[in-house]
């Protein structure tokens, strides 16, 4: 139980509204954070600033908390605004900053509640997705999370990374052919 | 026989092509092992970059990281919330270019000061009250601070040391009570907020 003491009468405030809003944003975030670090983590390349653009996707899209009446295009909002906040990091910052993971300290530590094998199963493909992600420059990289991960339309890419379709075009089969050689390397 | 250039099989892999252009290639394709292997190559580096993709990267503890975001994004939310009530008078102060990690950061560290407060207290704040069962939790919000108790032990955040009042305060019933301050002076938002999980 909770009890709850307000000694500002002139400025509280409460109530069903204020808490379902407050409800319908908890979800939203829980629902979705996962796939939108992801995004952002697979187009900056490091933990630090993708968690940063996460939360800076997140405050954007619940400053206007009326958009998320309707879910489905409440998601595919946030979808925008993270790629697009991603984006615009990478053109401040001219580059990309690749961060090693073993690097990071706490609290980004490996789950003591994890199978061993699990865990280093998973380590290797994600190890072995950052290592091809490399490979690709910033654009290249984009375009291919938006429209291989993302399934963003190629023309929505466009519009998303500011470039002309022939550009984006040029980009993803840029990506996909050095993605699939350095696969094709790793096999040999 | 002349073959499509790579680039074109990777775009025709992915459904990118110009209508004309795909029913072209589609036809030669269709009539070529080299290239529907290809193909074929393009669209399995396709699979195991969306699967590869769905994995969290080695060495992240989601379920941390997870949380601590959260967190950070409420403080923004109420940051962001504060600001907005008081951009006019935001606007004309000094720090008008004050961010929201700036005031992440300031909560952040008076979050931090006050959990340590609270492992470390002895004896509960009398201004909280408890007001259910054995172990009742209250959470009370003014312009001096904001706390909440279980019963036996009590946190309580104290708003900065300072003439003004709380720019807002507020209390939910599922467990925070916040309070946020503008120093007029300087522009500079803190916002303190206590949640029950």
């Amino acid at each position: 139980m909770l009890t709850v003491h307000m000694s500002d009468p002139a400025r509280q405030t409460t109530g069903n509204s204020g808490q379902e809003a407050a409800d319908l944003q908890n979800r939203f975030i829980q629902e979705h954070m996962r796939r939108v670090f992801l995004i952002i983590y697979h187009i900056v390349g490091n933990v630090a600033d993708a968690q940063d653009l996460t939360q800076e996707a997140f405050i954007k899209v619940l400053q206007r908390s009326e958009q998320l009446k309707d879910p489905e295009k409440a998601a595919h909002w946030l979808s925008r605004i993270a790629s697009n906040t991603a984006i615009d990091f990478l053109r401040r910052h001219g580059r990309v900053n690749f961060t090693d993971i073993d690097s990071l300290v706490d609290p980004l530590v490996t789950a003591h509640d994890q199978n061993p094998e699990q865990t280093l199963l998973r380590r290797e493909r994600a190890d072995r997705l950052e290592d091809g992600l490399r490979h690709l420059t910033a654009k290249e990289r984009t375009a291919l999370v938006l429209r291989d991960v993302e399934d963003v339309p190629a023309e929505e890419v466009a519009r998303q990374m500011n470039c002309s379709m022939a550009t984006v075009r040029s980009h993803i089969a840029n990506a996909r052919i050095k993605f699939r050689r350095y696969l094709e390397r790793r096999k040999a | 026989m002349k073959h499509p250039s790579i680039e074109k099989l990777a775009l025709y892999s992915g459904g990118e092509l110009a209508w004309w252009s795909r029913i072209t290639m589609q036809r030669h394709v269709h009539s070529c092992a080299q290239c529907q292997e290809e193909v074929a190559l393009f669209g399995e580096a396709a699979t195991a970059v969306r699967e590869e993709t769905a994995e969290m990267p080695g060495g992240v503890q989601w379920d941390r990281l997870a949380a601590e975001m959260r967190a950070n994004v409420r403080v923004g939310i109420a940051a962001s919330e504060a600001i907005s009530s008081y951009g006019s008078r935001i606007e004309a102060g000094p720090a008008q270019g004050m961010s929201w990690r700036m005031t992440v950061l300031t909560t952040g560290f008076v979050i931090m000061l006050s959990i340590g407060y609270w492992l470390n207290a002895s004896k509960k704040s009398e201004q909280i009250a408890a007001m259910r069962g054995p172990d009742p939790i209250v959470a009370e919000a003014s312009e001096r601070g904001v706390g909440m108790s279980d019963g036996s032990k009590g946190m309580e955040l104290r708003g900065p040391k300072t003439n003004l009042r709380a720019a807002f305060v507020a209390v939910s019933t599922v467990g925070s009570a916040g309070a946020q301050y503008v120093d007029e002076e300087t522009g500079q938002v803190t916002v303190n907020h206590v949640y029950v999980e």
